[in-house]
């Protein structure tokens, strides 16, 4: 019993005399900008993604030289606005971190949640150009087939062959598409009430909350990863409902566009959600308070993001792919308010 | 008595420290979602506890005892349910010590990253969920896949994104033999 206590009492000593917080070597500081990658690397994947996109949706010469230029465009533009987010991102990092006024603070937030909001439509608007020109087979393959481009990609990291699939009976060239490995509903739940209970202990340490203000924020953070859940179960159904028609022959062009059409509703109606909660979660709080609620849910996302990262690397091509694109096997959401009374 | 005038109550009776009233109390007997949020709250203020440096070491004691013993309850059970947060906690506790033992602290550097709280217990509470099941790696990633989902799959640059992925831990060479690997598979 000697060692857990005073392995608790250092930490505690530590946590009230290190206000400086130093980082591990494995994390990047918030408030510092994220390492940029070696040029020749992004070159490489950029000039892999375009051809793969060209063998994946089987392009004639002519139809690459019609929906190439556009495709490079759409790149383009998602880089310009994963930038401008990342700088946004950093601005209310900054300002949950070293303090400003409670208008800048407020101004940062809502700056943030606005480009997101706009990226996404100017991104849409792209996809839409691009999809225009092909048919609604190629459209549905353009839709699905980023998914397993990056398992090739981290097969190649890992120095295995780019074409072996994970499930072992892919055609060359295509992974395989993802297992279904159901998880209960008790499972999801218990997963969600982790996450719940960690990001309200970040809050209430972030903030100073006390028991009150940790009540009020539940139902918030509840609604946030109800709004994720929803998201990544309906962008797993869209995707896996356009790879079954894009790979069946039989599917008439009025299927595949219905399809398209349902994930765009989709995409879109999960996009709103999400804003929402984030919106939602820090509504009618200080403008100071909103930046620093807000870089614990994006530090949280972007840790939760990398060590995903890291163990699909470590593991393989793994069936599944970054936890933003959503095909992991997730259990229904059984909101806890549901069964309120 | 209804839920919403539970939360009010119960947030007048823990701004005043008051044990909770009659009422509430008869509520939750009978309300799982208004149980499931006090305890809730319990855990959350167990785990600050445990970062706290005024608790004396008598206290720190009667609360790793407990811990132990509900360490011990099964998974399943509402008690296992805490006791993996918990675990999480110690864990994460645990975590931190090693980084002051390996590290060292001096005033110059302090020793470890407390900011990097959210993200070590973020994976090590879900491991922890998860470490009894078939399913553990499954369940993890996908709390991981939960916790990162943003709206930045609508907008993000894949080539980037994968980039910066790939990218993770390796130098500015083995970036440049990643390329050249990429390009000898994909010519184009």
């Amino acid at each position: 019993m000697k060692a857990p206590v005073l392995m608790i009492a250092l930490v505690a000593a530590l946590a009230a005399s290190s206000p400086a917080r130093a980082q591990s070597s494995r994390e990047r500081a918030p408030q510092q900008p994220e390492r940029e990658t070696a040029p020749e690397l992004h070159a490489a994947i950029r000039d892999a993604y375009l051809q793969e996109f060209r063998t994946q949706l089987a392009l004639t010469d002519e139809k690459q030289r019609d929906v190439e230029p556009l495709l490079v465009e759409m790149l383009a533009l998602q880089r310009d606005t994963t930038r401008h987010a990342r700088e946004l991102r950093q601005r209310v990092m900054n300002v949950a971190e070293a303090g400003g006024t409670d208008a800048d603070a407020t101004a940062a937030v809502e700056a943030l949640l606005e480009n997101e909001m706009d990226a996404a439509h100017r991104v849409q608007a792209s996809r839409e150009r691009i999809s225009s020109k092909l048919t609604p087979r190629q459209a549905a393959l353009a839709a699905t087939f980023e998914g397993p481009f990056r398992q090739r990609m981290r097969a190649l990291a890992a120095g295995r062959a780019p074409d072996a699939p994970p499930g072992g009976d892919a055609a060359p060239g295509r992974t395989a598409p993802p297992s279904r490995r159901g998880m209960s509903d008790e499972r999801a739940d218990e997963m969600r009430d982790t996450l719940r209970l960690v990001f309200a202990h970040e809050a209430r340490t972030s903030l100073g909350l006390d028991d009150a203000e940790t009540l009020a924020l539940l139902p918030r953070i509840d609604t946030l990863l109800a709004a994720r859940q929803n998201a990544l179960r309906a962008r797993r159904q869209s995707q896996d409902e356009l790879r079954r028609l894009a790979d069946d022959a039989s599917a008439t062009d009025t299927a595949l566009r219905s399809a398209l059409d349902a994930a765009r509703k989709s995409e879109a109606s999960s996009l709103d959600a999400l804003i929402a909660a984030r919106r939602g979660l820090v509504r009618g709080i200080s403008g100071l308070d909103a930046a620093k609620l807000t870089a614990v849910d994006l530090r949280m996302q972007q840790e939760a993001g990398h060590r995903l990262g890291d163990r699909m690397r470590q593991g393989g091509p793994r069936d599944g792919e970054r936890g933003d694109q959503g095909d992991r096997p997730m259990g229904p959401w059984r909101r806890q308010g549901s069964e309120r009374r | 008595m209804t839920c919403d005038d539970f939360d009010r109550l119960m947030a007048d009776a823990l701004e005043q420290d008051a044990p909770l009233p009659k009422e509430l109390r008869a509520h939750v007997a009978g309300c799982a979602a208004c149980r499931a949020t006090l305890e809730a709250l319990e855990l959350i203020r167990e785990m600050e506890q445990a970062t706290t440096p005024e608790r004396d070491e008598q206290a720190w004691a009667g609360f790793t005892s407990t811990l132990d013993a509900r360490l011990r309850k099964p998974v399943a059970s509402t008690w296992g349910r805490r006791a993996l947060l918990l675990s999480a906690a110690a864990t994460l506790l645990v975590a931190l010590v090693i980084g002051l033992l390996h590290e060292g602290p001096t005033a110059a550097t302090p020793p470890v990253a407390l900011s990097d709280v959210p993200a070590a217990s973020v994976e090590r509470a879900l491991v922890d969920a998860g470490f009894e099941d078939e399913g553990a790696e499954d369940a993890t990633d996908a709390g991981l896949a939960l916790a990162s989902t943003s709206s930045a799959s609508a907008w993000e640059d894949p080539v980037d994104s994968l980039a910066r992925e790939l990218a993770e831990d390796l130098d500015e060479q083995d970036q440049r033999a990643l390329a050249a690997r990429i390009a000898e598979a994909f010519p184009g």
